[in-house]
């Protein structure tokens, strides 16, 4: 899947997720950046990533994640089989 | 109701007091994660009309927050107190008992320490509403699991009915997890990763689920319950229209479709014995609907199973009000059932507080339509609820009202309604011929016009044919009516004229008889003439002319004959757009 798709779909999710329609999609975007992101929304956006890109992150994987380059990369490689 | 999903709900979370609604206090106890859950209970309870203040107790602080007079739960002095223990803390326990003898006390051990809390939280005056857990998957022996409480499963198994006993003994409410996960599969209900990382009770996706049954446990507590059952006869009682189709035409029983309304009605049925009011609102002749439910051999409903049975061609909004009012019920402890996404429309438009449950096109899908709809919550039952429908129906047999007529202009504007009139051609000669040979209600002459007699009307010099295709914003109804003109000397004769009686009373009769003295005008004839023959089915267009301002001629017995000039006629209006 090319990377931009990933970032439109991406940021659709996180405009909902965390109700702030601001939000720009970077890869070294944060939740340090983002004033709805925490621990419960953090959860919601992990599961609505999920949904939308049909993929299963490992525990490990969630655990790993420091920036949502991290996140797009990891969508990338599920979705290059 | 739309049932909202997750993410909607959080969004909808109310930060302002709606002080117009109901107000009530739940506190919150469990040893799992709630601050989710609390959020979206708000906005549900908002959409049963209350106003919900909520208490989170700290994260697995349930024996603390009870046994602690001066906890903040005390203070809180809430009206329920949801309890809700998480299989997978239960989980942890087994796997920590080293011996076979504490994995078989197990259950009995955690019931105790529950039934501690509850009587310790209705000592003091609380409610409670106990959730019941959700069954594990781990048996570790297979099938046997269930009959062990050496296995996961079988012990969670034994404690659940260990809390079923004693809710059915005192009188607990519950909120029925274990229904929840079962019905939408325990493989999407549990997520361990979730339980591992934020201690979840289950995939978030279902909270909305859990949220809503926890809403129509308080609802129903709070005296807001459905009472009646208004129940559509063609196509929701039984398959087909009884006015077109006869008392041996319709399916009831007899092949799989037919038994599919046989599963239908049986399951009305119960509602019944359960404590529910039945009534009958659908859009036929009294007589012909009373034929069918008292004499067609395999109605399981008969007519004294209903209260009030209304069998007319005034709308069903009018019709409802009315037996709201001869039952002395509110509209909104009224659920209205029936196939046709018109009328749920038009009901839903005109009477919001009814109840109007969604259904699905498949028959056989009926019953699972209304439990999903989650309008029947209870929270007790007793034998006089069997006997309430007849106390119902002798008090509506005494009253009477006139009906009072609602307005549905503007919803009729609505629908977006369109007809299309064409000549007949051979590719709907079928469809037209069947309309005139099946139809004996809206059906003025009831000549049974074979397809050779009927495309003549499309050959024949100064034989001329209308058919009309109608669609509104549900979809196309395909050709619903045909009508056959003969030019006689210089005036225009109807032949015969059918139409179907589900666009009854939309104005399609009024685009027919503006159509045809268009036809009339184009040949430059005098005026139009028609014949009404009487049968014990047509009473229905008995005043068809008359309401069109036409002229009652020379007629005996078995034919009346009507006329109306051109030049007396003028358009009438309607709603439906022409194509």
């Amino acid at each position: 899947m090319q990377e931009s798709e990933i970032v439109n779909k991406l940021d659709v999710i996180f405009k909902n997720v965390f109700a702030d329609e601001s939000i720009q999609i970077s890869p070294d975007l944060t939740a340090d950046d983002v004033e709805g992101w925490d621990s419960l929304s953090h959860v919601d956006m992990i599961v609505s990533v999920e949904e939308e890109f049909q993929i299963r992150l490992t525990t490990r994987e969630v655990a790993s994640l420091k920036n949502v380059g991290n996140l797009i990369q990891i969508i990338q490689n599920k979705k290059t089989v | 109701m739309q049932r909202k999903n997750y993410l909607e709900l959080l969004k909808q979370s109310p930060s302002a007091m709606d002080e117009s609604l109901k107000k009530v206090k739940i506190a919150i106890l469990a040893n799992h994660s709630i601050q989710q859950f609390a959020r979206i209970l708000k906005t549900t309870l908002r959409d049963e009309r209350f106003e919900a203040q909520v208490y989170e107790a700290p994260y697995d602080s349930i024996a603390f927050e009870t046994f602690d007079e001066t906890s903040e739960l005390y203070a809180f002095q809430p009206d329920y107190v949801y309890l809700s223990f998480a299989m997978q803390k239960y989980r942890e326990r087994f796997l920590s008992c080293a011996l076979p003898q504490e994995k078989e006390q197990l259950p009995s051990l955690m019931f105790d320490e529950l039934k501690q809390i509850v009587e310790k939280l209705r000592s003091r005056d609380l409610k409670v509403i106990l959730a019941v857990p959700p069954l594990p998957f781990e048996r570790i022996f297979g099938n046997f699991g269930a009959v062990t409480n050496q296995s996961l499963y079988g012990s969670c198994l034994t404690f659940n009915y260990k809390i079923l006993e004693f809710s059915r003994q005192n009188k607990l409410l519950i909120n029925d997890l274990m229904f929840i996960s079962n019905s939408v599969g325990n493989n999407n209900f549990l997520d361990e990763r979730l339980w591992a990382s934020s201690k979840y009770l289950c995939a978030n996706k279902f909270l909305p689920d859990i949220s809503y049954s926890l809403a129509r446990v308080i609802a129903v507590d709070n005296g807001v319950i459905t009472k009646c059952l208004v129940i559509d006869l063609d196509n929701t009682m039984w398959g087909g229209i009884i006015g077109d189709d006869g008392i041996n035409g319709i399916s009831l029983g007899g092949d799989a479709y037919g038994d599919s309304f046989l599963t239908f009605q049986k399951y009305i049925l119960s509602l019944k014995k359960r404590g529910y009011i039945l009534a009958v609102c659908s859009k036929n002749t009294h007589e012909i609907a009373m034929d069918a439910i008292v004499n067609h051999p395999e109605m399981i409903l008969r007519e004294a199973d209903f209260a009030v049975i209304m069998a007319n061609w005034t709308d069903k909004a009018s019709n409802i009000s009315h037996i709201a009012s001869v039952l002395n019920i509110g509209l909104d402890s009224i659920v209205f059932i029936d196939d046709s996404p018109f009328e749920r429309d038009l009901v839903k438009t005109a009477l919001p507080m009814v109840h109007v449950p969604e259904m699905p096109e498949d028959s056989s899908l009926y019953v699972k339509a209304l439990e999903d709809s989650g309008l029947f919550e209870s929270t007790n039952f007793s034998e006089e609820d069997s006997s309430r429908n007849d106390m119902y129906r002798v008090e509506a047999l005494r009253s009477t009202e006139k009906l009072q007529s609602n307005n549905i202009e503007e919803y009729l504007s609505s629908l977006e309604m369109k007809i299309e009139f064409k000549s007949f051609s051979e590719v709907d000669l079928p469809r037209i011929a069947q309309l005139i040979q099946r139809s004996n209600q809206f059906n003025l002459r009831t000549q049974r016009l074979s397809e050779i007699e009927c495309s003549k009307y499309s050959k024949v010099e100064g034989k001329i044919g209308l058919s009309a295709r109608f669609s509104d914003k549900f979809g196309d109804y395909g050709i619903i009516s045909a009508v056959c003109l003969d030019r006689v000397e210089d005036f225009l004769m109807i032949s015969e004229l059918v139409m179907s009686c589900r666009v009854l009373k939309r104005g399609v009769e009024d685009c027919l008889i503006n159509q045809i003295f268009g036809v009339c005008n184009l040949l430059g004839l005098e005026g139009v003439r028609g014949e009404y023959i009487p049968t014990s089915k047509n009473s229905l267009v008995k005043d068809f002319y008359k309401n069109f301002g036409f002229r009652r001629c020379e007629s005996n017995e078995e034919i009346e004959i009507w006329h109306l000039s051109s030049a007396e006629f003028t358009n009438r209006p309607h709603l439906i757009e022409g194509i």
